[in-house]
C-alpha cells in the first residue's frame, strides 16, 4: 500500500480510538474507564501496525497531524453523548498518541 | 509428660461446637484430662453463584488466593469470575474485590502479591460497595461478569437495572466501528457478546452466559463462532455475516432505547 493510502487508514484508525479514549475520560459518568479503555487500545494496536509500514517524513508527518485533527474533530462531533470537555482534551490526547507513535 | 498431637476438624454441636478424640487415643487423652486448643487454620468456606462445581484443583487455588487476601483488612468481599470458572485453558484470574472505603489498597500491588505467590496471572479489579452497585445497574458487561462467581462471602447482587442511555450508547460505539474497521476478529467475538449482553440487559432478561451465547449461535454457525473465537481470520463472506448480525443488533438495541 502506498503513503497516501496509509495515512489514510492510519487516521481512520488513530481518530477512533482517540475518540474512545477521549470519551472514557470526559463522562464523568462513565463507569468503567478503565475496562472501556480497552477498545480504544485494541484500534490503536492497529494503527500500529500501520505507523511501521512507512518511513515517514516530516511533510508525512504533517500531513498525518493534519488529517487526524479534523478526523478526530468530526468524530468527536458526531458522538453528542459525549461531554463537551471532548473538545479541551482533544488536541492533547492526539498530540501523546502521535509522540507515542514518533510522529510529531 | 509426653507430647500428644492430633488434628481433628471442629464440628457443630446442639449446645457447644466439640472435637472428638479419636478412639483410639481413648487411653492416652482421659476423660477429665486437662488439653490446650489452639487454632491453626480458618475454614475457608467458597459461595457458588450460578456455578458449577469446580475441580479441586481450582477450588484448593481460590481458597489459597482467598486465604492470601485476608491479610488486607480493607478487604471486605472476593469474588473469582470470568473464564478461570469455565475454561479448561484460561489466559488469567479474574477478581473482582470489594473494599471499604478507605482503601489503601491498589489493584497492581494485590496482582504482584498473587502473581508472585502462585505463578500465575491475575486481573483484579477494586471497588467499594456503592460503585460496584452502580456498575451492577448501569452496566450490561459488569451484570454478565456477576452473573456466576465463586466468593468468600454469601453477597447477592439482585438490584434493578437502571437505563443510563449515554452509557449504552458509549457501549456502542465499538460494534459501531467494527462495521467499517478490519480488526482482528476475536474483537468481533467479544462484541457480539457484548451487543447480545445490551439486548438482554435493556429487555431487562437473565444474563447467563450460555444463553447469551446461545443466542448468538442461533444466528451465526457455531464453526464461524469458533473461528473469531480463538482470533483466527475470517474471509468476506464471513466478515458480512458478522457485520449483518451487528448492524442488526444495533438496530435492535437503538430501537428498544428509543420506545423506552
Amino acid at each position: 500500500m502506498g503513503k497516501k493510502e496509509d495515512i489514510e487508514q492510519l487516521t481512520n484508525l488513530m481518530s477512533k480510538s482517540l475518540r474512545h479514549k477521549i470519551g472514557s475520560i470526559v463522562n464523568e459518568n462513565e463507569i468503567y474507564a478503565e475496562r472501556y479503555a480497552k477498545d480504544a487500545e485494541g484500534i490503536m494496536k492497529e494503527a500500529e501496525k500501520v505507523i511501521s509500514r512507512q518511513n515517514w517524513n516530516n511533510y508525512d508527518k504533517a500531513k498525518i497531524k493534519e488529517t487526524l485533527r479534523k478526523k478526530l474533530k468530526k468524530e468527536l462531533e458526531e458522538k453528542d453523548f459525549l461531554d463537551n470537555k471532548k473538545f479541551e482534551i482533544m488536541d492533547d490526547e492526539m498530540n501523546k498518541a502521535l509522540k507515542s507513535f514518533g510522529v510529531e | 509428660m509426653e507430647e500428644i498431637v492430633f488434628e481433628k476438624k471442629v464440628s457443630k454441636g446442639s449446645k457447644f461446637n466439640q472435637i472428638y478424640i479419636p478412639k483410639e487415643m481413648g487411653n492416652i487423652v482421659e476423660v477429665g484430662d486437662i488439653v490446650q486448643v489452639r487454632l491453626l487454620e480458618k475454614h475457608k468456606e467458597l459461595y457458588y453463584k450460578n456455578q458449577k462445581k469446580l475441580p479441586d484443583f481450582k477450588e484448593y487455588l481460590i481458597k489459597k488466593v482467598f486465604s492470601d487476601l485476608q491479610r488486607f483488612s480493607e478487604i471486605k468481599a472476593i469474588f473469582v469470575v470470568g473464564s478461570f470458572l469455565y475454561e479448561t485453558i484460561y489466559n488469567d484470574i479474574d477478581i473482582i474485590i470489594i473494599t471499604n472505603e478507605e482503601k489503601k489498597i491498589s489493584e497492581k500491588n494485590i496482582e504482584n502479591l498473587l502473581i508472585k505467590t502462585f505463578n500465575q496471572k491475575f486481573h483484579v479489579l477494586l471497588f467499594n460497595e456503592e460503585r460496584l452497585r452502580d456498575l451492577i445497574e448501569k452496566d450490561p458487561l459488569t451484570r454478565v461478569m456477576l452473573n456466576n462467581y465463586v466468593s468468600n462471602k454469601k453477597i447477592d447482587f439482585d438490584y434493578k437495572i437502571k437505563i443510563d442511555k449515554k452509557h449504552i450508547l458509549f457501549l456502542l460505539m465499538m460494534p459501531e466501528d467494527l462495521l467499517e474497521l478490519s480488526m482482528p476478529s476475536k474483537i468481533f467475538y467479544d462484541n457480539l457478546r457484548r451487543l447480545v449482553a445490551i439486548e438482554e440487559f435493556l429487555r431487562n432478561k437473565g444474563l447467563e452466559r450460555e444463553s447469551l451465547l446461545n443466542k448468538i449461535k442461533k444466528e451465526i454457525d457455531i464453526r464461524l463462532l469458533d473461528k473469531i473465537k480463538n482470533n483466527e481470520e475470517v474471509n468476506n463472506e464471513e466478515m458480512s455475516i458478522l457485520r449483518d448480525f451487528i448492524k442488526k443488533k444495533i438496530k435492535k438495541i437503538k430501537k428498544i432505547m428509543k420506545n423506552g
